[in-house]
């Protein structure tokens, strides 16, 4: 075979002025910029770049940076990133700040990110000591400019308007924005083409109703607030995401016929008194083929019996289940058993087990790394002490054959298995019932070799159905 | 014989610049606007020559159709990232300059916009937060500036290069 030595691409300046355009774009105005010195070729290359990635906080830059663009007639500008990081000087300048909006504006703008954070920290229940700035003040004028496709606003405070109109909107992300719900159900009317609006922060209410017709794609992130009461109608929605605390009363979501996939992540654990918000909370999920679910432990998702009695299967259409959290107790297997139960065409059960107590002292290596070299040289004795002590020890596993489990369940992964006791439970429970698995993919966490010899032997001992392929990792 | 999911499957031929041929699972395939195209059309008979790719190119870049091919979910079409797809891109992609250009290029030329986001992201990363001269250095690009032009470019613009 010929030698690849037909390409002579061997510099950036082999490259397009095109790709070199595409490239300009990724980086802030100001580094792009500065690409002007590098050479003759370079020299008015970044003044043709459809992006605009501006730092307000630096003022003299920002303004120099204006005059500079000013040049630039008619090339267009497809997106512009404002950015007022560290300090709130820059409201001085207010005007200016007005001045990048309408000049993009004229240039056919599509895409407009405002970033007014002022320095805090991303953690995500941290959100009360924030430093409160002046409002970052939308112009009127973009209020109606229907050029928009996409709409970004972080630490933003959007007023009422007497006319909004996004006519081609199609992605809207607000983070931590000060809006009133009306008014915030006033700029989704304004949306007709909305395909995906993302949510965060939203904070200090207790009640949100929304509507929107079109949505496909729905993201909730940080809902710390005590929400007594979420309703939304967005009958067409696809992708449902949710991250925060458990709604207290009331959540409902009108009938999503063509949801897809929704992923849930508790940040905060349940408890028992939660269990009817939370049944009423997933079960609206019922239409989902793709669910996934984020707990700090996953035994809470216990459903009680006297509660679910008599219902029928929450997730009629479920294909794909992923379950990740810390597994603390054998009560999860009974969440587990749950889930099958209400899951009856399931076919992919993903659990990811994150680790309790992290803490793995050096001194416990120590006493590991002797117990696994004792462990070889018994190697035969162990193996026959297995023997004995398994059947004995998960007595108390439940007995269940559910639909899923006996037609559809054909993949199971396993995900951060130390193989102690629960988990070992878990498996066997999983591996012992499910008559149609095709496959176990088991990814082990750091452990001695040894320990993961006697893992897989004791796995492939209660296998349900011999022709599932096992892979240990 | 073949087996029935195999029957099932198509297969298209690729063929490099240097004449190897890669044989690719249709949705593979399919990443590449381009090829999305011609099969469309119904031009895919026999291998299709793709005269700007070369070998070495081709496969790195048909790894990463195979990838994100096998990866596609509705999440992912309203730009919800994949944290694993995220990580691995970014393995992917982490490689050396002439390799990464000719990804980049080939990305460009068989329309897969996601990968030539990637790859250009990626010099763009390289690039941001060093010095013109070390621009230079890194990319070996010659200064065809005269002095007195220099110090011009410089003057116009003293808050770019404080």
């Amino acid at each position: 075979m010929a030698k690849p030595t037909t390409n002579k691409n061997h510099g950036i300046n082999d490259l397009s002025d095109a790709a070199l355009l595409h490239i300009l774009s990724f980086l802030p105005t100001k580094n792009a910029a500065q690409t002007s010195l590098l050479s003759k070729r370079w020299r008015y290359l970044w003044i043709r770049v459809p992006v605009l990635d501006i730092d307000c906080s630096n003022l003299v830059c920002s303004s120099d940076l204006y005059a500079a663009l000013q040049h630039r007639k008619h090339s267009p500008i497809r997106k512009l990133r404002l950015q007022f990081h560290g300090t709130n000087h820059c409201f001085r300048h207010f005007s200016e700040f007005k001045d990048w909006i309408y000049f993009s504006m004229r240039r056919g703008l599509e895409e407009f990110y405002l970033d007014g954070a002022v320095d805090h920290p991303t953690a995500c229940l941290s959100s009360d000591h924030r430093p409160s700035i002046d409002k970052h003040l939308l112009p009127i004028g973009l209020m109606t400019y229907k050029n928009l496709r996409v709409l970004s606003l972080k630490d933003c405070s959007i007023n009422a308007c007497v006319r909004m109109d996004f006519g081609c909107l199609e992605t809207l992300r607000l983070s931590r924005p000060r809006v009133k719900p009306q008014v915030l159900q006033q700029l989704i009317d304004s949306c007709p083409l909305l395909r995906s609006f993302v949510l965060e922060f939203y904070e200090h209410l207790k009640n949100l109703e929304l509507r929107c017709q079109n949505l496909k794609s729905m993201k909730l992130i940080c809902f710390h607030s005590r929400w007594s009461r979420i309703e939304f109608d967005m009958p067409n929605l696809q992708s449902f995401y949710y991250k925060g605390y458990l709604p207290e009363q009331v959540f409902s979501l009108t009938n999503p016929v063509n949801l897809i996939d929704a992923e849930i992540c508790f940040c905060k654990g349940l408890n028992i008194y939660t269990d009817i918000s939370f049944r009423n909370f997933i079960s609206k999920f019922g239409q989902a083929k793709f669910l996934r679910l984020i707990t700090p432990k996953i035994e809470e998702f216990v459903i009680s019996k006297n509660l679910s009695e008599g219902l029928p299967p929450f997730f009629q259409r479920l294909k794909q289940l992923e379950l990740k959290g810390s597994m603390t107790s054998t009560h999860t297997i009974f969440a587990i058993a749950n889930f099958l139960e209400f899951s009856p065409i399931l076919e992919v059960l993903s659990m990811i087990f994150v680790p309790t107590a992290t803490k793995m002292s050096l001194e416990r290596k120590e006493t590991e790394f002797q117990a696994s070299i004792s462990c070889l040289r018994h190697h035969q004795m162990m193996m026959d002490s297995d023997m004995e002590s398994d059947d004995a020890e998960f007595h108390e596993l439940p007995k269940v054959s559910y639909n899923c489990l006996q037609h559809h369940l054909r993949k199971i992964k396993l995900v951060n298995f130390q193989g102690v006791a629960d988990e070992m439970k878990l498996a066997k429970f999983l591996i012992g019932s499910a008559i149609a698995l095709e496959e176990i993919h088991i990814q082990a966490i750091e452990q001695t070799f040894c320990h993961h010899m006697r893992v897989k032997r004791k796995l492939l001992r209660w296998i349900i159905n011999p022709h599932t392929e096992v892979t240990y990792v | 014989m073949m087996s029935l999911a195999a029957q099932k499957e198509k297969k298209i031929v690729l063929r490099s610049s240097d004449g190897e041929e890669f044989e690719v699972e249709v949705a593979t395939a399919r990443q590449s606007k381009m090829i999305s195209n011609m099969i469309n059309d119904g031009c895919v008979e026999g291998s299709i020559p793709l005269f700007n790719v070369d070998a070495r190119t081709l496969a790195k870049v048909i790894e990463y159709c195979r990838r994100h091919a096998g990866a596609t979910r509705i999440l992912d079409e309203y730009d919800n990232p994949n944290e694993e797809i995220k990580s691995w891109d970014a393995t992917y992609i982490d490689v050396h300059q002439t390799i990464l250009y000719d990804i980049l290029q080939a990305a460009d030329y068989l329309e897969i916009k996601d990968l030539l986001d990637l790859a250009c992201e990626q010099v763009a990363n390289i690039i941001r937060g060093k010095h013109v001269e070390e621009i230079r250095n890194t990319f070996n690009i010659k200064n065809d500036f005269t002095v007195e032009e220099e110090k011009e470019i410089r003057k116009q613009h003293p808050w770019l290069f404080e």
